[in-house]
C-alpha cells in the first residue's frame, strides 16, 4: 500500500523525521560542498528541542507586504562541546569560520507504518545567528531566513544607475553572487512594473540595504515579497486559485475515512467583526470607499490609511475600494491546531474546514427530525459551531511546531 | 538459553570518516551510522550489473573483527577493508557475496588494523538502487557466555493529540531498547560486568548468536543496540552453587 504524505497526515500514528544539517563556511568564506548533519553524532541524538516556524501575512496591508516568518531556534546537547566556538579543537567548526552565517536546514518527513520515509521537505533554510553554550553541557542554535542577509548587503553595490524597471532592479540584485548563493528559485512578477529613476532618492533608500530596495519596490509596484527558505516571490496577493489545499476535518465531516484532523476545540468567529472596516478614508487625498450596506455600515469600523507614497488620485482611489472589497462584509474566522502539515499550507492558501458538528436538537417544525432510541438526532440542527465544507478560507498565519509535530492555524473566509 | 551476548565499540564509520561514494549523495552518508536500519544510504542512477564503490577512510586506524550490513539489498558485492597505503585488501575469510538474499549480514573476522572499508557492489536483490541502512564495522572488547535470563523493556518516546471529537492522534518521536539480562559469571566475567557500569563509552550489545533461526524480535541478525549500562553492578552468589560460576548478576541497559 501506497502510503502519500496527505494519508500519513490523516493516520492516527505518526512516525515524524526530522534531521537538522549545516553548511560551514570554510576559511575563504565559501560554504562547504556538503550539508552536515548535526541532530545526531554516530548514532546518538544531540537535539534536545526542535523549534517552531510561524508564517504570517498581514492581512490588513495591501501594499507593501511582506510575510513575515520568524526565527528558528533549537536545542542541542553539548556535552562534547561539538557546538562550542571554532577556537576550540572539540568544536565542529574548528578548522572553519565561526557558527555566524553557517547555512542551517530543517528535514522533515513521516515513516509510514512500513518505516518506509514519505515527503521528505525542507521545513526550514537560512542563516545561524547565534549558537550560546549553557553551563548545563546543552547550546541554543538561533537561525534567521536567508531575506535577513539581504540586510547585510548595500544596494550601491550594484552601481546601478539612471532609470530603471523594478524587474530590471530585482534581476540585479539576484544576480549579485553573494545573494545568488542563498536563492535557488525566484519568481520576480510585479503587479506594475513601473520605472523608478535611481539618481533620484528623495528618502535616500538607495542609500540602504538591499532588502530596503525592495521593499520600496514592493510599495512601488504594488507588490507582496515572500521569502522562504532558497525560494523568493515578488508578485502579485491576489488568490489564483480558490481550490482549497487541504480540506481540514472535523466533527461530523463527511470525508470518506472520518479522519479528525484537527486538535482540541475551533474558535470559530462567525462575525468577523475584528476585522470589519466599512468605510476606508486615504488622509492624503481624501479618497473614500463606504460599503454600500446600511447595516454593516452601522457596526463596521473607520479605517484610515496614509497612501502619501502612491503617486496618482487613481491609485489610491484604487487602494481604498480593494481594501473595502477584502474588509467590506463579514468574514468569518477560524484559529485551531492540526496535525503537521509537512509544510502543504502556507499563508494566502485557500484551505476548507469540513465540521458540520454532530446534530445535537431537534428542528422547529420545518424538518423531519427525530429522536432515535439511542438519544441521537435524524436531520436534527447542527451544533452552532457548524463550519461549511464549501467555505473557502485562506491562511494568515500556520505555525508549524516541529517538536509538538503540530500545527497552529489561522484562517478567514475568502470573500 | 545457550549461546553468548557480545559487546562491541562503538562503529569506527563516524561522521569524521571521509566518504567516497561512485554516485550516492555525500550528504546521506549518516544513514549508514545512524542506528536506524530503515533510513538507507542509496545509489543515485547506478544500474544494476553496474558497480557501485562506497569507500570510508577512517579518522585513524582501527582494529576490526566484525562487519555487519543492515537492512540492505546487496546481492553480489565484496567487503574489503583499506590498509595503511588505503589499497583494498580481502578480510580474512573474505567478504563476498554472490546470491546473496538476506536483508541483513554480519560477518566475524580475524582482526584486522584497518585505515577504512570498502564496499563494491554489482547486483541487488530487487534490480534497484543499491541502498544500506547501516554499515557497520566494530570490535569486539568483551561476552558474557551465560545468559540466564531476559527482559526487555523497549522505550515508546510518545505524545498524545486529543483530537476534536475526543480521539486520539499518537505521536512517536523515538523507539529505543531497553533490557535487562541476568547473567551466571566466572570471575573473570564478573569483572568484565563491572568494567561494563564503569565504562567511559556506549557499547553496542548484540544476542543474536542465542537463537539458530533468528526470528525471534531482539535476536535478529540486525538486532544491534548501542547502549549504555543503566543499573548499579550488584554481583551476588547464587543459592544454588555450580562448579565454575561464581556469581550472578544483572545489566540492565537503554539505548543511547
Amino acid at each position: 500500500m501506497a502510503w502519500t504524505t496527505e494519508k500519513l497526515i490523516k493516520n492516527p500514528v505518526k512516525f515524524p523525521v526530522r534531521r537538522v544539517y549545516i553548511k560551514r563556511r570554510l576559511l575563504t568564506g565559501a560554504y562547504e560542498s556538503t550539508w552536515q548533519r548535526i541532530d545526531t553524532r554516530n548514532g546518538v541524538n544531540k537535539i534536545i528541542s526542535h523549534g517552531s516556524i510561524s508564517i504570517k501575512i498581514d492581512a490588513e496591508k495591501i501594499v507593501p507586504n511582506t510575510y513575515d516568518i520568524s526565527d528558528y531556534t533549537t536545542k542541542v546537547m553539548n556535552q562534547d562541546g561539538c557546538f562550542n566556538a571554532n577556537s576550540d579543537y572539540r568544536s565542529c567548526w574548528y578548522g572553519y569560520l565561526d557558527h555566524k552565517d553557517s547555512k542551517i536546514k530543517v528535514v522533515c518527513a513521516m515513516k509510514d507504518p512500513d518505516r518506509v520515509e514519505v515527503g521528505a521537505v525542507t521545513a526550514f533554510e537560512g542563516v545561524i545567528q547565534s549558537v550560546t553554550s549553557k553551563g548545563d553541557n546543552t547550546a541554543e542554535i538561533k537561525a534567521a531566513m536567508y531575506s535577513k542577509k539581504l540586510n547585510d548587503y548595500p544596494f550601491k553595490d550594484l552601481a546601478l544607475t539612471g532609470s530603471k524597471t523594478v524587474t530590471q532592479i530585482l534581476t540585479a540584485i539576484f544576480a549579485d553572487t553573494r545573494v545568488a548563493s542563498f536563492f535557488a528559485t525566484t519568481t520576480l512578477t510585479p503587479v506594475n512594473n513601473v520605472t523608478i529613476d535611481l539618481d533620484t532618492d528623495t528618502d535616500n533608500v538607495f542609500d540602504g540595504s538591499m532588502w530596503d530596495v525592495i521593499k520600496f519596490l514592493a510599495q512601488k509596484s504594488q507588490s507582496t515579497t515572500y521569502v522562504f527558505n532558497t525560494e523568493f516571490y515578488f508578485g502579485t496577493r491576489e488568490i489564483v486559485d480558490s481550490t482549497p489545499v487541504f480540506t481540514y476535518a472535523g466533527l461530523g465531516n463527511s470525508q470518506d475515512d472520518r479522519a479528525i484532523t484537527i486538535y482540541g476545540k475551533p474558535d470559530y468567529d462567525q462575525s468577523g467583526s475584528d476585522k470589519l472596516y466599512t468605510t476606508i478614508i486615504d488622509s492624503s487625498s481624501n479618497a473614500i470607499s463606504k460599503s454600500p450596506d446600511v447595516i454593516l455600515l452601522n457596526t463596521g469600523k473607520t479605517l484610515t490609511l496614509d497612501l502619501k507614497d502612491l503617486a496618482t488620485g487613481g491609485e489610491k482611489q484604487d487602494v481604498c475600494d480593494s481594501y473595502l472589497s477584502r474588509f467590506g462584509v463579514r468574514r468569518p474566522s477560524v484559529k485551531f491546531k492540526s496535525p503537521f502539515m509537512m509544510m502543504l499550507v502556507f499563508p494566502l492558501d485557500p484551505v476548507a474546514i469540513d465540521s458540520p458538528g454532530s446534530k445535537t436538537e431537534i428542528n422547529s417544525g420545518y424538518y423531519d427530525s427525530s429522536l432515535y432510541e439511542d438519544g441521537s438526532v435524524y436531520d436534527g440542527d447542527g451544533t452552532a459551531s457548524n463550519i461549511n465544507k464549501d467555505d473557502i478560507f485562506i491562511m494568515e498565519s500556520v505555525t508549524y511546531d516541529i517538536q509538538k509535530w503540530e500545527c497552529d492555524n489561522f484562517c478567514r473566509k475568502l470573500v | 538459553m545457550t549461546g553468548k551476548v557480545e559487546f562491541f565499540n562503538p562503529n569506527n564509520i563516524t561522521y569524521e570518516s571521509t566518504f567516497t561514494f561512485t554516485t550516492a549523495a555525500l550528504e546521506n552518508a549518516p544513514f549508514l551510522y545512524d542506528n536506524d536500519i530503515f533510513t538507507t544510504l542509496s545509489s543515485d542512477g547506478s544500474a544494476d550489473g553496474t558497480e557501485e564503490k562506497w569507500t570510508i577512510q577512517f579518522d585513524s586506524a582501527n582494529l576490526i573483527d566484525f562487519v555487519g550490513i543492515f537492512g540492505h539489498n546487496f546481492k553480489t558485492g565484496t567487503v574489503k577493508y583499506l590498509d595503511e597505503t588505503l589499497t583494498p585488501q580481502a578480510f580474512t575469510p573474505a567478504i563476498a557475496m554472490t546470491t546473496n538474499v538476506a536483508i541483513s549480514n554480519v560477518y566475524y573476522l580475524t582482526e584486522q588494523l584497518c585505515y577504512g572499508i570498502e564496499l563494491s557492489i554489482t547486483h541487488t536483490t530487487d534490480s534497484s538502487e543499491k541502498s544500506c541502512g547501516e554499515l557497520r564495522a566494530l570490535d569486539k572488547f568483551a561476552e558474557l557466555t551465560r545468559p540466564i535470563g531476559f527482559k526487555p523493556e523497549p522505550n515508546v518516546e510518545a505524545d498524545i493529540k486529543k483530537k476534536y471529537d475526543g480521539g486520539s492522534d499518537k505521536i512517536i518521536n523515538g523507539i529505543k531498547y531497553g533490557a535487562s539480562w541476568e547473567f551466571d559469571l566466572t570471575d573473570a566475567e564478573a569483572q568484565i560486568y563491572l568494567d561494563l557500569s564503569q565504562r567511559g563509552r556506549s557499547f553496542y550489545l548484540y544476542a543474536a548468536s542465542l537463537s539458530t533461526d533468528n526470528a525471534k524480535p531482539y535476536f535478529m541478525v540486525d538486532s544491534m543496540y548501542q547502549v549504555i549500562m543503566n543499573n548499579d553492578p550488584k554481583l551476588k552468589v547464587p543459592d544454588n552453587l555450580i562448579d565454575g560460576v561464581v556469581w550472578t548478576g544483572t545489566l540492565q541497559v537503554k539505548e543511547v
